[in-house]
């Protein structure tokens, strides 16, 4: 794995507006970058892809751990959604998406960092953007990508689950560029998969007293939410889910999966797994005196601090209030002043793909720069 | 009561029901029965018709299936979701 110089596309903004993507700025500054790129060897990129579903059979071990046990108050979920959360596990409510963050530089076995298994973003980015940059600027080579095609896969998948007229509506925040992209980009594919998807805000979701409903009074049977279950449960509506007349992708189980104690938890499960890295929930001689204190709910890197010798870093944020997990810290490959991290997606349990942001701080952060990867079949450079 | 009245009843009785439930009735439940008391989609297994050929029934954006555009008069309550998020800016993981 090494970054790679490369010159950006003439009218490169020009080509992103044309496919959507319109947020390559973000605050002021860049996000998606292609003045270089992530060059992989296929051995490499089957590495990421073992390892990417090795991660995701042992996170549902974990939730069925979680649920056998009612590890509720461990996971900080209120136990009064214990039984819907198992319920919708057992039924198996299906999942569409999910992202492994991954620290990564080529020479030892990928390790997680965390999943973003509830609400991930920056898909548009990877399933899309990048492979238009592939096809114009290294068209003779490969790029882990299969996102696209493993969605409407996925999606398809559900459909048949679900009555023929079924509408599917697609939550989000309007104002959030990001989110308002993976959302639209969730509905694109499942309209091309033959479902009906119909868009909302989340404050627009309604509730008449029997279901959920949406701003013409529809009862919404099916919602694809990018909206965090751990916010959703503590909110007015928060009880009204537990009625089970709407179903939910990302389905609640994911709660246990997006939750940072489930890093404790893997570990506890699966000691010493090669893409493991060492993680409890309170301060632990085998972190090695480097770790990595993460909020049990947080996002975005946001009151994650990063300890150990000559190495300290933080980042301001809201979260915390349920508690913090350890994780030994691994540092993240250094490339040209960048930390590079691997975002490993799994679509409906297989690995589909990766994308790779960047950041000159340890911590990342949502703004950190997107930037396009390929890799040589064949294994070489 | 004769079996023949209690026919007529019972036909009179599903009539009104039928009725209760068309949205041009105005004062019915302006929605098909199924839709308004069936759970969790998920919860009833799998579909019995068999899925939509890929690329032909490709809905365009906002479009609804007749069925499901067929509105309720009640008023929801809104807002119930969303407080956190329009505190905290993005909700997504990236």
């Amino acid at each position: 794995m090494h970054r790679e110089l490369v010159t950006p596309r003439p009218g490169w903004q020009r080509k992103l507006d044309e496919l959507g993507f319109d947020f390559y700025t973000l605050e002021g500054k860049a996000y998606w970058t292609e003045q270089a790129c992530y060059v992989f060897t296929s051995d490499e990129i089957d590495e990421l892809e073992a390892s990417t579903e090795a991660l995701h059979e042992i996170c549902l071990k974990a939730v069925e751990y979680v649920v056998a046990n009612k590890l509720w108050e461990r996971m900080r979920i209120p136990p009064a959604w214990g039984d819907y959360i198992e319920r919708v596990w057992r039924r198996g409510d299906p999942t569409l998406v999910g992202r492994f963050d991954l620290v990564y530089d080529g020479k030892g076995p990928p390790k997680l960092l965390e999943y973003n298994a509830d609400t991930p973003t920056a898909l548009f980015e990877a399933a899309v953007v990048q492979w238009h940059w592939l096809k114009d600027v290294k068209p003779d080579a490969d790029q882990f990508n299969s996102i696209h095609e493993k969605l409407i896969e996925a999606w398809r998948g559900i459909l048949r689950r679900l009555p023929p007229e079924a509408l599917v509506h697609f939550a989000r925040f309007d104002t959030q560029p990001e989110d308002l992209a993976t959302s639209e980009y969730l509905r694109d594919t499942a309209l091309q998969a033959g479902l009906a998807g119909k868009p909302l805000a989340v404050a627009q979701i309604g509730w008449n007293g029997r279901r959920f409903t949406d701003p013409d009074e529809m009862p919404i049977q099916v919602m694809s939410k990018l909206y965090p279950w751990e916010w959703m449960i503590r909110e007015t509506f928060g009880a009204h889910v537990l009625g089970d007349t709407t179903a939910f992708i990302e389905p609640a189980w994911k709660l246990i999966l997006s939750n940072k104690m489930l890093l404790p938890l893997l570990w506890e499960g699966f000691p010493s797994h090669a893409n493991l890295l060492p993680a409890f929930d309170t301060e632990h001689p085998d972190l090695g005196g480097a770790f990595a204190r993460k909020p049990i709910f947080g996002r975005e890197g946001h009151n994650v601090t990063v300890v150990g010798p000559g190495v300290f870093d933080t980042a301001a944020g809201d979260y915390g209030a349920e508690g913090y997990i350890w994780q030994a810290y691994q540092p993240l490959p250094v490339l040209d002043g960048n930390h590079a991290v691997v975002g490993s997606w799994v679509i409906e349990g297989k690995a589909a793909g990766i994308g790779m942001r960047e950041d000159e701080r340890r911590i990342t952060h949502n703004n950190s720069r997107f930037v396009p990867h390929y890799f040589a079949p064949g294994g070489d450079r | 009561m004769s079996r023949g009245i209690k026919l007529v009843l019972m036909g009179v009785a599903g009539a009104a029901l039928l009725y209760s439930c068309a949205p041009a009735a105005g004062g019915g439940m302006g929605l098909l029965p199924w839709l308004w008391f069936l759970g969790n989609p998920f919860g009833r297994g799998p579909a019995v018709t068999a899925p939509a050929t890929p690329g032909t029934t490709t809905a365009a954006p906002g479009t609804t299936t007749p069925d499901a555009s067929k509105a309720t008069p009640s008023q929801s309550q809104r807002g119930g979701f969303g407080g956190t998020g329009s505190q905290s800016g993005s909700s997504g993981s990236s």
